[in-house]
Order: C-alpha cells, then structure tokens, then sequence
C-alpha cells in the first residue's frame, strides 16, 4: 500500500490552476523530491497534503485512509517553510519542543522526556549548544537545523521539506546537502522534499517529480530524469550549463542530419538511426548536452564541425566555452578548470551521438520515451 | 592608465567607544583593463574597502591612487568611478531610456551622442526592446542589466561592482557574468567587483584578492590561489567541494617523514623537500589540506600514491559526483566524473599526487613551502 | 585644500541645523512652558504684563487643586476646599481605563479576524469601523444627548465608556489588524504543523508578536480619551466628569483661578507622560522585531 495517495487533486486560486488533476503514489520511507521552478506549484503541493490549503476537487490518503477532512494539526506529519518559520520568541528549546507540548499530539509528554527528545535531536542536528539563544540570533545553516529540528523531533509518518537549502549560502548549501545523505539515512521517514535546483534533486531522491505550471511532466529515478528527460522543459531545467537545442533534418539514406541554423551535416551511427526510424518522423529537436560535445584544434574523421571560440568561464572545476557554427550558439562543458582557447580561435567540434536526446519538433517529447 | 593602487589604506569607525578596525593595512593594486575580483566573507572589509575607492565613504589612512592621481580627497563625481551596487537604485518612476541617460543630460552631452551611446549600450547588454519600459515592470535580471548599462554609458575609466548579481534568477546569473567580461573586452574598463560567492570570483576576476577580518589575505590568479593558497582560511574558502582539512601527526620512518591520523589507517607521504622544512621546524603536529579535484579513483600516473577508503555517500550531480569516503574516523570529499559503478559502502583505493598536498603550520595555519 | 573646503561647509551645515532645531523646538515647548510656570507663579505674577520670567515660585496652586488649602467658613469651621483635580482623575482613570480593556478584549480578537479572514467583504467591515473616526464629535452629541438622557445614561460611568469606543475600538482595531498581517502565516501554520489549537496560536504566538502594535495601539487610544473633552461634559454631570472638563470649575463667578487650572492642566498630563514612558519599551521593540522579517 503507498504510504501517501493523491487522486485527481486539483487546486486552483481564483482563475489560476496551481495544481491540475495530479494523481501520485508516494511509497513507504522515500525520499520523493519536487523538482520545478518558481512558481511551479511545489509549495502549493505540500501545503495540499499538510492540509493548510483545501483542494478543490481529489483525494488525499495517508496509509490508505482519506484524509482530506481531517485537520492539519491531526495529521502527524512535519512541515519546513521556506523561510523556517521558526517562533521569533521562544528560544531555539522551545521552539522544537513545541511539537510535544500540543494537545492533538497521541502521547503527553513530560517535562523530563521532552528535554531528553529535545537533547537527542540537537545533537544529532549538531545545535546542542544554540538551546537558550533566540532565532534571531542564528545564521541562515543553524535556523535550518533548528526547523528540521522541531519537525523531526515528533517522529511524524510524513516529513515535508520547502526549499530547505534554497536561502543558505552557496558554500553551505553544498556541505548541508551533503549531510541530508546522512539524515535520510537516520531517519528514514517518508519525506517530500522540494526544490529548484537540479543537484539536490538528482543528489538526494529516490524518485524526483518534475513539475512545470501545475502539471507533472516527469516521474522518475534520478538517473532517468538526468539522462532520458521526457520532454525539453525537463531537460532544460535538468542540467547545467542548459542543454543545448537545435533544430534538425534527418536523412536516413544518408545516415545524416542537418542542420539548418548551423549550415551543418553530422554522420550518426546505425543504432541511433534505428529507433528514429522507428518513430517515423524526419525533423526533430535535438539536445545535446555540453559535456557531451568534444573539440579539437585539428579536423579529423571525430571532430569535423567547423566552429568559432566565443568567451569562456571558468567554474569551479570545469570550463565553459561558447563557441559558434554560422548561427548557432552552443555551450560545451570541459572537466577541466585550466584549459583557455584564444578568442575567435577554429575549433572542430564532435558530438557524442550516443548521448544525443532527440525530441519530437511537434510535442517536444522524448522520442526514446515513447514506444 | 585606469589603475588603481591603495598603499597602506586603513578604515576605522567608533561603535561604542570602541575603536571598530574595518579594514587594515591594505595594499593593493588594480592594472589597467583588469577585472579583478575581491572576495571574503561578510564583515571582512571588502565592501568598505569598494566604498572607499568610490568616494562614499572616507579613507581614515594611508592613500588611494587612481591613475596616478591622489584620489582621498576628490568627490566621487571628479573620481570618474562608476558604480553599479547589490540594490541597483534605479529611479522607479522613469524609464530605462531615462535612467540610462540622466548622467549625460546633466552633463550636457548633445542628444545625438546620448541616443547613440544608448544604443551602444542597450545591444551589448540585450535590453533595445525595454528601453521604453518603466523600470518597476522589469524583471531582476533585466533591473541589473540596466543599473549596468546606466553605469557603463559613462565611459567610466573604473567600474566599481557590489555584489551585482545576487538577486538575478539563478538561471540568468552567469549569463550577466559573462556580458560583464564582454563589457570589459570590449571597452576596456578596469573593474573590480566583490562578492563572498567564490565560485563567481573565479569565473569573473582575472586575478582574486582574498580578504579575511579586514586584512587582504593573498592576490593571484585562480592557480596560483588553488595551487598555492598562502594560509588556511584561502586554502578553505576558495574550491567547491572545499578542500579536505586532515589533522596529522608527524612520524619519522626511517628516513622519510609520514603523516598519520588518528583514529584512522590513513597515511599520507609528503614531497622529500617539504619533509626536509618539517624535520627542521621540529613540528609535531601538522594540518594537511588536500583538495577533493586532487583524489583520483584511478591511478594516472606511476608516482602517485594511495590511501583507502569506504564511500559513505554518492552524489550523483549530473556533470559530475560528489563522494565522502570514510578511513576510521576520518571522513574526505572526493572529487570524480560521472562513474554509476561507484556505490555506497564499496571499499576504493585512491590516488594522489604528493606535490598537491598543501601543509600548513598547526598554529600560524600559514603554508609550509619552500 | 579641498578638505579645509569640506571642513568649513561641514560645520555651518551643522551650526544652522542646530539653530534651526532649538528654534522649532522653543516654539512647539513654549505652550507647555508658558502653563508650568502660570502654574508656580503668584497670582500677580501671573497677571503683569511684560510678563515675568524670573519670578519666586509657589506651590499653592498645587495645593489648591489637591485639596491641601485650609478655607475657614463663616462658622469658624476649617475645611479643605473641594479637590476637583483629585475627583476628574479617579474619573478620568475609571472611564479611560474600562474603556481600554473593553476595546482590548473586542478589538483584538477582531483585528485577528480581519488580518486573517478570507471574507470578500473583509476591506468594508474594516472601514466602516475605522469611518466612525472621522465623523467630528459635534455632529453626533446633540442626538446622543437626547438618547442617553431618555434611556436614563445621563450622568453615568457606563455611557462614557460606552460612548468612547468610538475613540478607541477603531484606534486599536487599525493598528494592531495591521502589526497582525505582517506576521509570516507561516509561522502560524507552524503552529497548527505542531498540533496546536487556533486558540493557542492566538495567546500564544499572535498576540506576543503584536506586542509593539498593541502598546501602540493602547497608547493612543489611551491618549484621545484621556483627552476628550466634550463627551464627559454634555453627557455626564460633575460627579461624573474626567479631570479634563474638572479643569473648568476652576473657572468660578468669583474669580478665574488662572493659576490652579494651569496646575490641573499639568496634573492631568502626568498620567500619560509615565505612561507613555513605561510603553515606549514596548513600542520600541515591537517596531524593531527583527526576526518575524525575512
């Protein structure tokens, strides 16, 4: 039985649709993210399922049992806003023992056992010295702990994260997502994490949700979202620098494509032939992605696009070059922090065919995805 | 010659009677048409240091000179600076056209020059279609565009930039990063810009200059920084993933030095000559930095050497991974392509090469070189 | 030289702001001036003209209001003549204060309501409360006389605060709804997260964090009534009366005791004066709550 059930859930404000027609199986102890950007409808999803906000129409079931009329603060589940929302004026102590002292929770608690949860999980969090200081005196990476603090310290069946990283630093952002690999492990409660940025999301998940505008585009494991993205939304937003599209003619006499913005013809091999064959269609979309385009300074039988070096940046430990083909833009990525190209230099650029996305120029869907 | 040099420059202030230092004997000197990136943490002077070059805020010692005139006492109209800061301060009731050109029309430039360097403007940094717009309707990205393009219309000798992508969307970031280098190509300004984002220090500044509790720390380029970080805190604040700071004892064995861990297996082997400095500086101890770019899962070459460990995480970052290894109590980043064969709890050699390992002395925390 | 330039406008910059500000400030504390010395000065003092600013002080005045002053009738008996002041505060603070913690225990619930409610017709609830300000007194005491007197108020304690509700209800109301919505709803939503009733999230994180809007609020709520002047004289008779319309009896056949209604005039501030100091605190921190902003 999936711990969390969504039916044809449905929730709009005033004429806006934030969330059309979902249907979703949440299954026990995943770690199920929400990837999308702003505005997507992530924060809306799981204030549905907290039960802050009213569906218009579906029906929600934790454990099997529908659960749309029962109140937020009877469903024993956790919730971290964006903004941690933590209490301005209680102290980081009571702000996590606040979940034990309320009344719709199943087990009282006495003073003795809320300090001994309250101590456990600050440990744990690595905040056990912050316990008398006020929220307000706390950096960005502690108030997040704090929030995570008071929202696992009841040990709810449903943990539901809002953008937990997305208003830490960028240094910190990176060694917190490396310690939820850490707290997923210690917990294992069934969680919905939500985010914008692509690395927590294929870091992190068992199974990621791509949402776009309301609508669910694609579900899947990491591997599957990073490398068979359904449709061109998902692969732009999957990735980083963007994946790179262009329009293209196939020739299948010829084993070739075309490209017309770039002027260029590209040999692909007989097994990428083949299922585009299969699909039918002769124009498409094609993705490449900018670690997947290679280079050299010389022409050869690999490298036999003609392109021109643009600017070039270098981040964290790869390069970024754009360089152009008559008119077409393309970014490739390089492992490699130290390699520079000289301005308006000639490449020969070779793609990695293999790793060629090719999408329907009509639905901008998947061509592999669809059997 | 758009330079600028501050010689022995100080900034102090009064908080509660006390004496506040907010930045401290700095030396530093801008070339011409660089652009270069001044980067450290909140509260390390950074910002003070950019607002004194400016002229918003007085220089309590030493001289700043731009060009080869002593600047301290000019206004910051007579300085000839542009600047372009974190909150744009765009005038919301005009338009783009309008904010771009108020500078020259207070200047008396003729109309026909002013639409002209408008336009200029307006193509590099991709804002023609909004010139007609109220600012207000503007998105972030577009907003910093404009407080740029208001900026560089002024022919400025020198660009002075505060943190000027902080509120852009993710997404549109590196792209204003990349037409802020066009603008420096293309007109040649000097720029200096500040951020505690080092991953945008990196990508924008020819040289860095690290600063740290309001002493500048080093200046160099992004390899010599990597390579030859002058102190700990350079060493810890530029790199992603940081660099892995190991704590070691030093052990003669038999005639070579070896750097042990506690609690743990790991032994690392530095260079002969770094080992030599250490014999003679009678250390016991030692912190060892080692960057997770410079742990391989593959042996590249025979003169590398290993250590072992047992992966604890894989992150899987699409471009490429990110993995904490585990050797008794220690824990380490490691740096790697994509490799789906790499999986939690699998016991990994790794290889490193002796001459990336950077040691540095347990109580100054500055480098140990030759 | 450009630094000698700075200098010197510096410091006429600074020496004319100065000047400029003792001047408004003479002229906006010389009422306040003028009474408290009419108030310690003697009866002739008080009435030559050029008037006097060096003077011997006296605390007769005060004295006279507290009731202290010894009169001996045509009996021989002594008395101590009448307090109007001591009678206009108990008053004053009867009224007033009833009249707060009326305000305080409707208006509060109210704004919570109104900051939180999705009711379309939230806005004109609002204002029609916040429109009873604007109507000037005058035009609406004639036809509460004649009501007030018909239904037997005239002359009580209980159409006074009745009647300034008009004053503070919509006062408190404002302010405090608008302290209340610029609370995160998030953080309320925490609560409700945690298990909590709406009535715990109400006293015990709403209200807490409205603090500095509700001392605000009650402040000058406090104030307009404490200072009201035509309510307690057309609808309450002198038993009744707040210590601002007691100053008038000072104003006799006999005489016009110009010095001891300038000495009920400063007793009558006091009370807000401590007032407002213990509630500045609060007001203070209320406005500089830096946590509840993002």
């Amino acid at each position: 039985m999936p711990k969390i059930l969504l039916k044809n859930v449905t929730k709009k404000f005033k004429k806006v649709v934030a969330l059309n027609n979902l249907s979703i199986e949440i299954n026990d102890g995943e770690f199920f993210i929400i990837l999308g950007p702003s505005g997507a409808g992530k924060t809306t999803f799981l204030n549905v399922i907290a039960g802050l906000e009213k569906p218009e129409n579906g029906e929600i079931y934790f454990d099997g049992d529908l659960i749309n009329n029962i109140t937020t603060a009877k469903r024993d589940i956790a919730l971290t806003a964006e903004n941690y929302a933590l209490y301005p004026h209680f102290t980081v102590f009571n702000n996590i023992a606040t979940p034990l002292r309320s009344s719709a929770n199943k087990n009282r608690y006495n003073t003795k056992q809320i300090r001994e949860k309250v101590d456990r999980i600050t440990k744990m969090l690595n905040i056990n010295d912050l316990l008398g200081r006020m929220p307000s005196e706390l950096s960005g990476g502690q108030k997040q702990r704090v929030a995570l603090g008071r929202a696992l310290v009841k040990e709810p069946k449903v943990l539901l994260l809002d953008e937990p990283l997305a208003h830490v630093d960028a240094k910190i952002r990176n060694q917190l997502r490396t310690e939820f690999h850490f707290l997923k492990e210690k917990f294992q409660t069934t969680t919905i994490y939500t985010s914008h940025d692509y690395k927590e999301a294929i870091s992190l998940g068992d199974r990621i949700m791509f949402l776009n505008k309301g609508e669910i585009q694609q579900i899947g494991i990491p591997e599957i979202i990073y490398n068979f993205p359904k449709n061109t939304t998902v692969a732009l937003n999957v990735g980083w620098p963007e994946i790179n599209l262009f329009d293209c003619s196939v020739n299948f006499k010829n084993s070739q494509l075309y490209c017309p913005k770039g002027d260029f013809i590209y040999n692909i091999s007989g097994n990428v032939l083949k299922y585009l064959k299969i699909y039918g269609k002769s124009e498409y979309i094609v993705g490449a992605r900018p670690q997947h385009i290679s280079f050299s300074d010389k022409p050869s039988d690999i490298y036999n696009l003609k392109a021109i070096c643009g600017t070039s940046e270098v981040y964290d430990n790869q390069t970024v070059f754009y360089v152009k083909i008559k008119n077409l833009d393309l970014t490739i990525l390089v492992n490699d922090p130290d390699l520079s190209l000289m301005l308006e230099q000639e490449l020969w650029l070779g793609f990695d065919d293999q790793s060629l996305i090719f999408f329907d120029k009509e639905t901008n869907e998947n061509v592999k995805l669809k059997k | 010659m758009a330079t600028v040099s501050l010689k022995n420059v100080y900034k102090y202030y009064w908080s509660k009677k006390r004496k506040v230092e907010a930045v401290k004997n700095l030396n530093i000197n801008v070339r011409d048409k660089e652009i270069m990136a001044l980067l450290g943490p909140s509260g390390c002077g950074k910002t003070s240091t950019l607002r004194m070059i400016a002229g918003i805020e007085e220089i309590s010692k030493g001289e700043l000179y731009i060009g080869d005139e002593l600047s301290n006492n000019l206004t910051p109209a007579q300085r000839n600076v542009a600047l372009a800061f974190e909150d744009y301060a765009l005038y919301f009731h005009l338009t783009v056209r309008e904010n771009i050109s108020l500078c020259l029309k207070a200047k008396k430039i003729n109309s026909n020059v002013i639409e002209k360097k408008i336009k200029n403007v307006s193509d590099i940094l991709g804002i023609g279609d909004v010139l007609d717009l109220k600012t207000t309707t503007l998105s972030g990205g577009q907003q910093q565009r404009v407080s740029l393009a208001r900026a560089l219309v002024r022919n400025p000798s020198i660009f002075l930039l505060d943190e000027p992508i902080s509120h852009i969307e993710i997404q549109k970031r590196y792209r204003i990063l990349a037409e802020i280098k066009e603008v420096n190509r293309k007109f040649g300004s000097t720029m200096l810009y500040v951020t505690h984002n080092q991953t945008e220090a990196v990508a924008v500044g020819a040289r860095i200059g690290i600063m740290n509790f309001a002493e500048l720390q080093q200046v160099g380029t992004r390899d010599e920084i990597f390579n030859n970080p002058v102190n700990l805190f350079v060493a810890g604040f530029v790199g992603q993933p940081p660099i892995n700071i190991i704590k070691c004892k030093i052990i003669s064995e038999k005639d070579t030095i070896i750097l042990k861990v506690e609690n743990s297996s790991l032994k690392f082997i530095p260079e002969a000559k770094i080992a030599k400095i250490l014999y003679k500086l009678n250390l016991k101890e030692v912190i060892l930095g080692l960057r997770p770019q410079n742990i391989f899962i593959k042996k590249i070459s025979e003169k590398q050497k290993s250590i072992k460990g047992i992966i604890e995480v894989v992150e899987f970052l699409g471009e490429d991974m990110h993995l904490v290894s585990r050797n008794g109590d220690q824990k380490f980043s490691v740096y790697c392509n994509v490799d789906m064969g790499l999986k939690k709890d699998k016991e990994l050699e790794l290889f490193y090469d002796q001459n990336k390992l950077h040691l540095f002395h347990p109580e100054t925390e500055k480098l140990i070189s030759v | 030289m450009n630094k000698r330039k700075k200098l010197g406008k510096n410091v006429f910059a600074n020496l004319s702001t100065n000047v400029i500000l003792i001047l408004s400030f003479s002229f906006l504390l010389f009422p306040v001036y003028w009474i408290f010395t009419m108030a310690i000065k003697t009866n002739p003092d008080i009435l030559t003209y050029p008037p006097k600013f060096f003077f011997q002080p006296t605390i007769k005045g005060f004295q006279y209001i507290l009731g202290l002053t010894k009169v001996t009738g045509a009996t021989g008996v002594s008395a101590g003549v009448e307090s109007y002041f001591l009678i206009g505060i108990k008053n004053s603070i009867v009224v007033v204060v009833s009249t707060i913690l009326i305000s305080l225990a409707a208006g509060l619930p109210a704004a919570y309501a109104l900051a939180r409610s999705k009711l379309k017709s939230k806005e004109n609830i609002a204002f029609t409360i916040l429109s009873f300000r604007f109507a000037p007194p005058l035009l609406v005491i004639v036809p509460l006389y004649l009501l007030f007197s018909k239904i037997g108020l005239y002359n009580s304690y209980f159409s006074l605060i009745w009647v300034y509700q008009l004053i503070s209800l919509p006062m408190i109301l404002w302010i405090v709804r608008g302290y209340m919505e610029d609370i995160p709803i998030e953080i309320e939503q925490a609560g409700m997260v945690d298990g909590h009733s709406r009535i715990w999230i109400f006293f015990r994180i709403v209200l807490p964090l409205a603090k500095g809007g509700i001392a605000a609020g009650t402040l000058l709520a406090f104030i307009y009534c404490w200072n009201n002047f035509l309510f307690g004289m057309i609808l309450a008779s002198v038993n009744v009366q707040p210590v601002t319309v007691q100053a008038m009896r000072y104003l006799t056949p006999d005489a016009i005791m110009f010095r001891e209604v300038a000495a009920i005039c400063i007793g009558a501030a006091l009370p807000l004066l401590i007032l407002s100091t213990f509630l500045q605190g609060y007001l203070i921190s209320g406005l500089s709550m830096g946590a509840i902003r993002r």
